[in-house]
């Protein structure tokens, strides 16, 4: 009875000594909500705000931004500019990043361990730092060039700095690493002898690809689509410093509105479209991918 | 049989290309911080380690590149302290989890460029305790811990939901306070994933330079962003050997990590 009485009181003790688990979320709630979710608020009501022509902003409640941007030839062509440049990239970098997670999931040792430090760091450089390295290479007096003029390739300087294809291969950099893990994490779910036995039935390399192991990686496939789009929507600075001109992105024009134009209403409103652009693309995705998941149940 | 071969060639050719792909501004960098050149070009008419000098006897580059490491390191710090418990809590909770676990992965989906200038106006006129928070590092290293949280989080849930519950039960049944059963018993069998979810948010902190550029001014401007304002201006070797020290400080860090894993691991056998 005594030895009872002694143990219940131990219990209790135990769920005291476990702390409970609402506290221990409430400071990364609160910092959430300040550091996140009212510059966010804030920004969404700067964005109604009015631009004065010498100021900053004054207060309003107008959808005269919204209408800008929505409606203007200029701002569709860039947000139009925008989409284009990253499917472009995503395209690029998720068929880049499933043949050498292909790769690597074919291989087994220390050599795989190689191919995975190779895959990780583009991840570990800082975007300035890619821009940098893709500037030296694309110029006339840059890598590329000196290595086409030297080996007879070409018998005249070559300068791709400036152009799309220099945009794409610095965007594609950046997302690249993200894209690799998300399709080897499915590779990796994959039953490497199915390939065999594809094989073994007669069926050709093509074909097993497109019949056997794609279907099965399509998840892997449309995360790591949603993820380069995204990311690559974000992005400006690569695209500006690599790319041509010409090609004037949303980020770019958020930036410039709010350091050059010092117009905070118009940027807002820009960056509000953003967000709902990104937004929508990670809805529908996520959708299409629950729908046919239960489809196949 | 012949076409699998071919195949297999092409998927190999690929590989090297892609191989290349990723060590060329690498390698780029490396080779062109030691050029002996005034201006950067190929091919290099000579090696010297000058521009390392010019590098570290600029007064500018060499606070910028301070600046970088006390937001990194801050940032790591913040990190760490908000993360640490939210995802011990995370692991252990049922009811809210997915939409929690949703809310705070939210602002690695939002651009650097919309974070950057939503907390330069929100919060870039307030002041705490007559302290300018515009400018200030710490501002900085709050908009960091932004993308820098949802990072260790992800690497700290699963660690810790590996972790066998019964640790912390029998921690409490000897009576030990759930800070003490924390400190002493969770964290050294969750150090790796620990050092790890460190590592992510400061290399994050460090790399990053959107943010940083709308929230610093001069006197706070990080190595990054001082290499995005001279990207322009400056044609010489110094602008390779500022990024080769940028990316030579995060190999760095995960360099000591790995070895510190490495002896960690032969101390327990």
């Amino acid at each position: 009875m005594t030895a009872e009485a002694d143990i219940v009181p131990s219990r209790s003790k135990v769920s005291a000594a476990l702390p409970s688990i609402p506290w221990l979320m409430l400071p990364t709630l609160v910092f959430i909500v300040v550091a996140f979710g009212w510059p966010l608020l804030y920004l969404l009501r700067m964005s109604f705000n009015e631009h004065p022509a010498g100021g900053i902003y004054v207060e309003a409640w107008s959808l005269r931004n919204y209408l800008v941007v929505l409606t203007e030839p200029n701002m569709l062509a860039v947000i139009g500019r925008t989409i284009y440049i990253s499917l472009v990239t995503a395209v690029v970098t998720v068929v880049a990043a499933f043949f050498f997670a292909q790769y690597v999931w074919l291989r087994e040792g220390s050599n795989k361990l190689m191919l995975l430090a190779i895959a990780i760091a583009p991840m570990l450089i800082s975007e300035v730092s890619v821009i940098i390295g893709w500037r030296m290479f694309f110029p006339s007096n840059g890598l590329l060039s000196y290595t086409l003029i030297s080996t007879g390739l070409s018998d005249q300087k070559v300068n791709l700095l400036g152009t799309q294809i220099a945009a794409v291969v610095g965007l594609s950099y950046i997302s690249i690493s993200y894209c690799f893990f998300s399709i080897l994490s499915v590779l990796n779910g994959i039953d490497r002898n199915l390939l065999t036995a594809s094989a073994d039935l007669g069926a050709s390399p093509l074909r097993t690809f497109f019949t056997v192991l794609l279907p099965l990686s399509k998840g892997g496939i449309a995360a790591a689509f949603t993820q380069a789009f995204v990311f690559t929507m974000g992005i400006y600075a690569t695209t500006n410093a690599l790319g041509p001109d010409s090609l004037w992105t949303m980020p770019y024009e958020i930036q410039l509105q709010m350091l050059t134009r010092r117009n905070w209403p118009m940027a807002a409103a820009i960056s509000v479209v953003l967000i709902a652009i990104i937004a929508t693309t990670a809805l529908v995705t996520q959708w299409l991918r629950h729908r046919k998941a239960s489809s196949h149940a | 049989m012949l076409e699998d071969r071919a195949f297999g060639y092409l998927h190999r050719a690929f590989a090297a290309l892609f191989i290349l792909y990723v060590l060329i501004p690498l390698g780029i960098t490396a080779v062109m911080a030691f050029s002996d050149d005034n201006v950067i070009r190929f091919p290099i008419r000579g090696f010297s380690g000058r521009w390392f000098g010019h590098f570290f006897n600029d007064a500018q580059w060499i606070n910028a590149a301070w600046n970088s490491l006390h937001i990194a390191i801050l940032t790591a710090f913040m990190s760490m302290v908000l993360a640490l418990p939210a995802s011990y809590a995370l692991a252990n909770g049922k009811k809210a989890r997915p939409v929690l676990q949703t809310l705070l992965i939210l602002p690695l989906f939002v651009p650097g460029v919309v974070l950057g200038i939503s907390v330069a106006m929100a919060l870039g006129s307030v002041s705490l305790f007559g302290y300018d928070l515009f400018g200030s590092k710490f501002l900085v290293a709050c908009a960091h811990t932004l993308w820098a949280l949802p990072l260790a989080i992800t690497v700290l849930v699963p660690t810790f939901e590996t972790l066998d519950k019964s640790l912390m039960e029998a921690a409490g049944d000897l009576g030990a306070p759930p800070l003490k059963a924390f400190f002493n018993v969770i964290m050294p069998v969750a150090m790796t994933g620990i050092v790890s979810a460190g590592l992510f948010a400061f290399i994050t902190s460090l790399n990053e330079f959107i943010m940083a550029l709308f929230l610093t001014t001069r006197e706070t401007q990080t190595l990054p962003v001082m290499l995005w304002l001279s990207l322009r201006s400056s044609a010489t070797p110094q602008i390779a050997v500022a990024s080769f020290v940028l990316a030579a400080s995060v190999f760095t860090a995960v360099g000591l990590a790995y070895v510190w894993y490495g002896l960690s691991r032969r101390g327990r056998k």
